[in-house]
């Protein structure tokens, strides 16, 4: 059963502790959060560490806001991100994307720093966190550097994390709730414990009937998890009255194929996964105005 | 090889493991705690879902050496009294048919009730959402936990 019996395990007391053996080690050795994905990656042979560090599991606050930032422990398990009464205060958006990862005994052992840097492009988190602005505080034994998440993935299972690195803590400027909508959509085979055909996070405040900012970001549908730039510019500043008509729609469905590239693979067709996004969007567009002839007839 | 130590049943246990190993084989083939059942190997079906730390996981995309100083519960080290009434309402709503996922099951249905003494419909179904059973088509066991829920929980 086991291919290669001399693989070390570590359980260090502290994450100094772990920084210290992964600087010691380099690429030779893996950080392990919950394991989910990492188990299976070992067990078919897509990694082959010499050794395993277990990262000791969060001992203080999971999430608190600090010098205008939402602060987020990249080693808390996605139940108690779910679970965070100011998680979801103050990102609902993540809070909710968060509770669509994998099943309940996934997101018991699960982190999201793992779940980040698994970099899976169908990542249910990533959608979420590029629609919020933010940024992974990447820690060693020396220092640290924060990238924005827009910037952290590099490809299919690989990141612009390096070998001595810890992905600890994610920031998310404190966003505006005033006039903020949020929606997630996340399409597989199955309501529950799948991974994502194609999802979709979006962001949008609206002020004074006008859509004063959006981001939309979504998964499955390129290498990476991404925004959707050119949908994004076309929304932004328009008024509600003008998201749900046959024009908006005509010129999302073109724009879109600027956006997004995906692949046909087991968890969809091109055709499907785009037509999946393109759909969630229509509904956003709905949903938004509507609020528009909710206001007029209050 | 190496030893590690952990609490399996209520009982302080120690095993020597390699890095690879996953738990439910340890549970299965050292502990003969062959209750905890594997189905997909992936994490996906549930049938070998154990409590670490009082919360259901998935036994199969654990590795051994992680559990070392925490604490490991199977079915069938749930609390007799608990585990007694589980199986009496499972049986009663014929919540139970070939059985392969049921020890999984009860123990995320004993997690959910000692969490929540009320839970809704919905929370029901999340919180077994993890659960794959081929067999009852769910409704029976949704019904057996809102069943417990009004009976007074878990004792």
């Amino acid at each position: 059963m086991v291919k290669n019996p001399r693989v070390q395990f570590y359980l260090p007391k502290s994450v100094a502790d772990a920084m210290r053996l992964k600087q010691e080690f380099g690429e030779s050795v893996e950080f392990v959060g919950g394991g989910t994905d990492l188990v299976l990656k070992l067990r078919r042979g897509v990694k082959t560490p010499i050794g395993l560090i277990q990262l000791p599991h969060c001992s203080g606050p999971v999430c608190w806001v600090e010098d205008g930032f939402v602060r987020i422990s990249a080693l808390c398990t996605i139940t108690e991100l779910v679970g965070d009464v100011v998680l979801g205060q103050q990102v609902p958006l993540l809070r909710e994307a968060l509770g669509r990862i994998g099943s309940p005994q996934i997101r018991n052992i699960s982190t999201l720093g793992g779940n980040l840097v698994n970099a899976c492009p169908a990542c249910d988190s990533a959608p979420a966190l590029l629609a919020y602005g933010a940024s992974v505080k990447l820690e060693t034994i020396q220092g640290h550097r924060v990238l924005p998440v827009e910037r952290f993935f590099a490809g299919p299972s690989k990141t612009e994390i390096h070998d001595n690195e810890l992905l600890t803590e994610i920031h998310i400027p404190v966003p505006e709730r005033v006039g903020e909508h949020t929606f997630f959509y996340k399409f597989g085979p199955r309501g529950s414990n799948v991974i994502a055909s194609a999802n979709l996070a979006v962001r949008v405040v609206v002020a004074e009937s006008r859509v004063s900012s959006v981001r939309l970001a979504a998964g499955s549908i390129a290498p990476v998890p991404s925004r959707l730039r050119n949908v994004e510019n076309i929304l932004l500043r328009r008024s509600l009255d003008e998201l749900d008509t046959i024009q908006m729609k005509a010129e999302i469905t073109k724009l879109l194929t600027k956006d997004i590239s995906p692949i046909s693979d087991i968890r969809g067709s091109r055709w499907y996964k785009s037509k999946a996004i393109e759909m969630a969007i229509f509904r956003v567009l709905e949903d938004l105005s509507a609020l528009r002839q909710q206001a007029s007839e209050a | 090889m190496r030893p590690i130590q952990f609490q399996l049943n209520g009982k302080q246990v120690s095993a020597e493991v390699a890095a690879k190993d996953r738990l439910v084989d340890l549970l299965r083939n050292v502990f003969t705690c062959t209750e905890v059942k594997e189905g997909c190997g992936e994490g996906e079906c549930g049938a070998c879902t154990v409590l670490l730390d009082g919360r259901p996981v998935t036994s199969c995309i654990l590795l051994a050496w992680q559990v070392s100083g925490r604490s490991i519960v199977t079915v069938k080290g749930l609390p007799a009294a608990a585990l007694d009434r589980i199986e009496r309402v499972m049986k009663e709503e014929h919540a139970v048919q070939c059985g392969f996922c049921t020890p999984g099951f009860v123990l995320s249905i004993y997690s959910l009730l000692k969490e929540k003494r009320h839970p809704s419909r919905e929370e029901i179904q999340r919180s077994l959402s993890g659960h794959l059973c081929r067999c009852t088509g769910y409704e029976a066991i949704f019904r057996a936990v809102e069943r417990l829920a009004a009976e007074g929980g878990m004792p």
